[in-house]
């Protein structure tokens, strides 16, 4: 061959490899100068520069007053398809309705989905616990393995299946303060208590991140910041405590239901919320079994009811504060007295003579807080009734709380025999929660405190303590010392059940008949009893409710024994000394 | 000349490319063992709180002997200049650098045409 023939080729290859960088250059030089190429051509690039990261910030924790974790998070995982790697639809649905107990059906016609520009990945199950993720793995894994021993054996191919780990609600302590924590199972999303209330401080809105494909363009991405974290006024001992006697209360006498709220009056902050029924937290599928319609999620703040006698004490330190009567004023107890036109009676239809305003209230007579409500009159007697907050919502830092009712002169419903009846609190409704801030006036020197369950937000590492505050005062101090008094010397006198060994405690009972659509019913109550502690200088103040108790109607019998439980319980847990104890030890510090 | 000139060039700027490039894709694997042990961290906070619950505790308790104390068992004591604790206890840690994103400077990501783009823009505007 002559080398002549190889020439051209040889010219040809050179050629090309010559004008291959130069038309390279060209084009960058073309694209340069060209601004408008080089946007498009940048915009273009960038397309595939980044992708979306969705990136939900942890919800914020919720602690007790001692920094237990009440509700914390989770790994939890989704589980999904990648459409376009899905090769046999019917061993996914096959293995993951078997082992995360989903339905067939589903898988398989989300699986069978055919892959387009609008259909990548479908969701098949979310927030699956690790040990079903573990046995999804392992069971991964093991086909893997004899798959790749023997191919002809593998009976199942799962290509396609995406795990994703993301956070999930958990819930430490299960039933434990269930009332007063709400739930959050969905992201950004709370029911109920709390986890409802402080929503917008807990969640943080879904992000979206769009990180570099291309490694030269790796930067660090921005710290985001996780929820709020709560500090809550209860102590977990003293919640679980008082739930334990809830339940204990229920079974014992026979009740439908039974509440108990516990607060600090000095300050309003919530030391406990007890009530029926609870549920587990970490598995809301017994919600709907639980809280049928009509039956609220807490009690003691959705729930209101006539509390009946307890209502008493409003009445008798209103009265003393307008000046309408004083402890040794005298009333003749008829046994009956007539108000707009109704005859009210006491509770055991008998005329208890001659009584000064402590017999009163120690033997609650319905006749005689009846004829002080008519000394004040309904002018200084709603009034009053409004500054202690009957018929609004005290405020409190719980969702789906209720205000109860208080009829006023000039509703449609009010009747003047209604100022007799309220006097005793009937034809009146409040929620336990209401009655315990109310009351709380008399066990603070007449002032109410915003009743409040957080105390504390921890932002970034920052704690924000939330404070206490005087929400009303609608008695002057001497009155509430009075009342305090009186209450406590009933109590000693009847030598009740609510009374605790070491610790003097003021309190009432109240058994209230319950409305129906055609009267009240003669056989089933609402038995309650308030109390609060020492006298002296109250710590605490507990207000007990047991609906339709079946064991003796009389808040007397069945919830004073609840209120002394309690009480023992609660000066044990918050470390309160009997009283003689922690006058020797303020003297020693004095 | 030239062609040795231009090799060992493309070679120390294939070298340091690539060199950028690693460590691009090691920033992005970090990125996600961050949030990887972010989420462990939350996850190991609530299994040690379900370890620590009052149910656990309890049951703790009573296997070593231990049962709930009665108010007539305790005896309080007058301790001179004893301090009670705070009721709560926290533990928290300052946030020490304002939440923002950390810029990394022009050296670490642009292209050698970037750089020679960036230098003649300033040589021209401040000269």
């Amino acid at each position: 061959m002559n080398e002549n023939a190889y020439t051209w080729r040889y010219s040809s290859l050179g050629l090309f490899i010559f004008l291959l960088p130069v038309m390279v250059t060209l084009q960058l030089i073309r694209i340069q100068v060209n601004p408008g190429w080089v946007k498009e051509v940048m915009e273009f690039g960038e397309r595939f520069e980044k992708e979306a990261q969705f990136i939900d910030p942890a919800r914020g924790q919720i602690l007790d007053r001692k920094g237990n974790l009440l509700a914390g998070n989770q790994i939890v995982y989704e589980v999904g398809i990648d459409l376009p790697k899905v090769v046999d639809p019917r061993s996914i649905a096959t293995v993951l309705s078997s082992i995360l107990d989903i339905d067939y059906e589903d898988v398989y016609s989300a699986a069978s989905l055919e892959a387009s520009e609008s259909a990548v990945y479908a969701v098949v199950a979310d927030y699956i616990p690790q040990e079903k993720i573990d046995k999804l793995n392992i069971f991964m894994e093991q086909l893997s393995s004899e798959a790749s021993g023997s191919p002809e054996k593998g009976l199942f191919n799962l290509a396609g299946i995406v795990i994703e780990p993301h956070l999930g609600r958990l819930y430490p302590e299960r039933m434990i303060g269930s009332n007063i924590i709400g739930f959050s199972h969905l992201p950004n999303v709370g029911y109920f208590g709390v986890e409802e209330q402080y929503n917008d401080m807990l969640s943080r809105p879904r992000e979206t991140i769009w990180v570099p494909v291309n490694p030269l363009l790796a930067e660090e991405q921005t710290d985001l910041p996780s929820g709020s974290s709560l500090i809550l006024t209860i102590d977990r001992a003293v919640q679980k405590s008082m739930e334990e006697l809830v339940d204990e209360a229920v079974v014992e006498t026979g009740s439908d239901s039974a509440t108990i709220v516990v607060l600090n009056p000095k300050n309003g902050e919530i030391m406990a919320l007890a009530t029926t029924p609870r549920m587990d937290l970490n598995d809301i599928s017994e919600y709907k079994n639980l809280f049928p319609q009509g039956v609220p999620y807490n009690r003691t703040i959705g729930q209101d009811y006539e509390p009946g006698s307890v209502f008493k004490v409003l009445t008798m330190a209103a009265a003393l504060d307008a000046g309408a009567v004083t402890p040794e004023t005298q009333f003749v107890d008829t046994g009956v007295i007539e108000m707009g036109g109704l005859r009210i009676y006491n509770w055991n239809m008998g005329a208890w003579g001659p009584q000064s305003m402590l017999g009163c209230l120690q033997h609650s007579l319905n006749v005689c807080l009846a004829w002080v409500s008519k000394q004040m009159g309904y002018e200084n007697f709603y009034p009053y009734m409004k500054a202690f907050g009957i018929g609004q919502l005290t405020g409190v830092d719980l969702a789906w709380e209720v205000s109860g009712r208080l009829k006023i002169p000039g509703d449609g419903d009010w009747y003047e025999a209604d100022l007799g009846t309220n006097a005793f609190g009937q034809g009146v409704s409040a929620t336990p929660l209401q009655m315990a801030v109310a009351i709380s006036a008399l066990a603070n020197q007449g002032k109410i405190m915003t009743p409040h369950i957080v105390k504390a937000i921890v932002n970034e590492g920052y704690i924000r303590e939330l404070g206490s505050s005087v929400m009303r005062v609608p008695i002057k101090p001497e009155t509430a010392s009075t009342i305090t008094e009186m209450l406590a010397q009933s109590l000693e006198i009847e030598a009740s059940d609510a009374l605790v060994t070491g610790y003097r405690v003021a309190g009432k009972t109240g058994t209230a008949e319950i409305p129906t659509p055609y009267g009240y019913t003669t056989n089933e109550t609402n038995a309650s009893f308030v109390g609060w502690g020492p006298a002296d200088d109250p710590q605490f103040l507990i207000y007990i409710w047991l609906e339709r108790p079946s064991v003796s109607p009389w808040g007397s019998v069945v919830a004073s024994p609840v209120f002394r439980e309690a009480v023992e319980r609660l000066v044990v847990l918050i470390d309160l000394p009997p009283d003689d104890i922690r006058h020797q030890l303020d003297q020693n510090t004095q | 000349m030239v062609v040795v000139f231009s090799i060992l060039f493309a070679t120390v700027y294939l070298h340091i490319s690539a060199r950028t490039a690693e460590v691009g894709r090691q920033i992005q694997v970090m990125q996600n063992e961050i949030d990887e042990l972010d989420r462990m961290n939350e996850d190991l906070r609530s299994q040690l709180a379900l370890i620590k619950s009052s149910e656990q505790m309890e049951q703790r308790a009573e296997a070593l002997g231990f049962k709930p104390v009665q108010k007539d068992e305790i005896t309080f004591l007058s301790v001179p200049g004893y301090m009670e604790p705070p009721v709560m206890v926290y533990q928290h840690q300052a946030v020490d650098k304002p939440p923002g994103k950390t810029k990394v400077p022009d050296e670490y990501t642009e292209s050698l045409f970037d750089w020679m783009r960036r230098k003649a823009t300033f040589y021209l505007v401040v000269r």
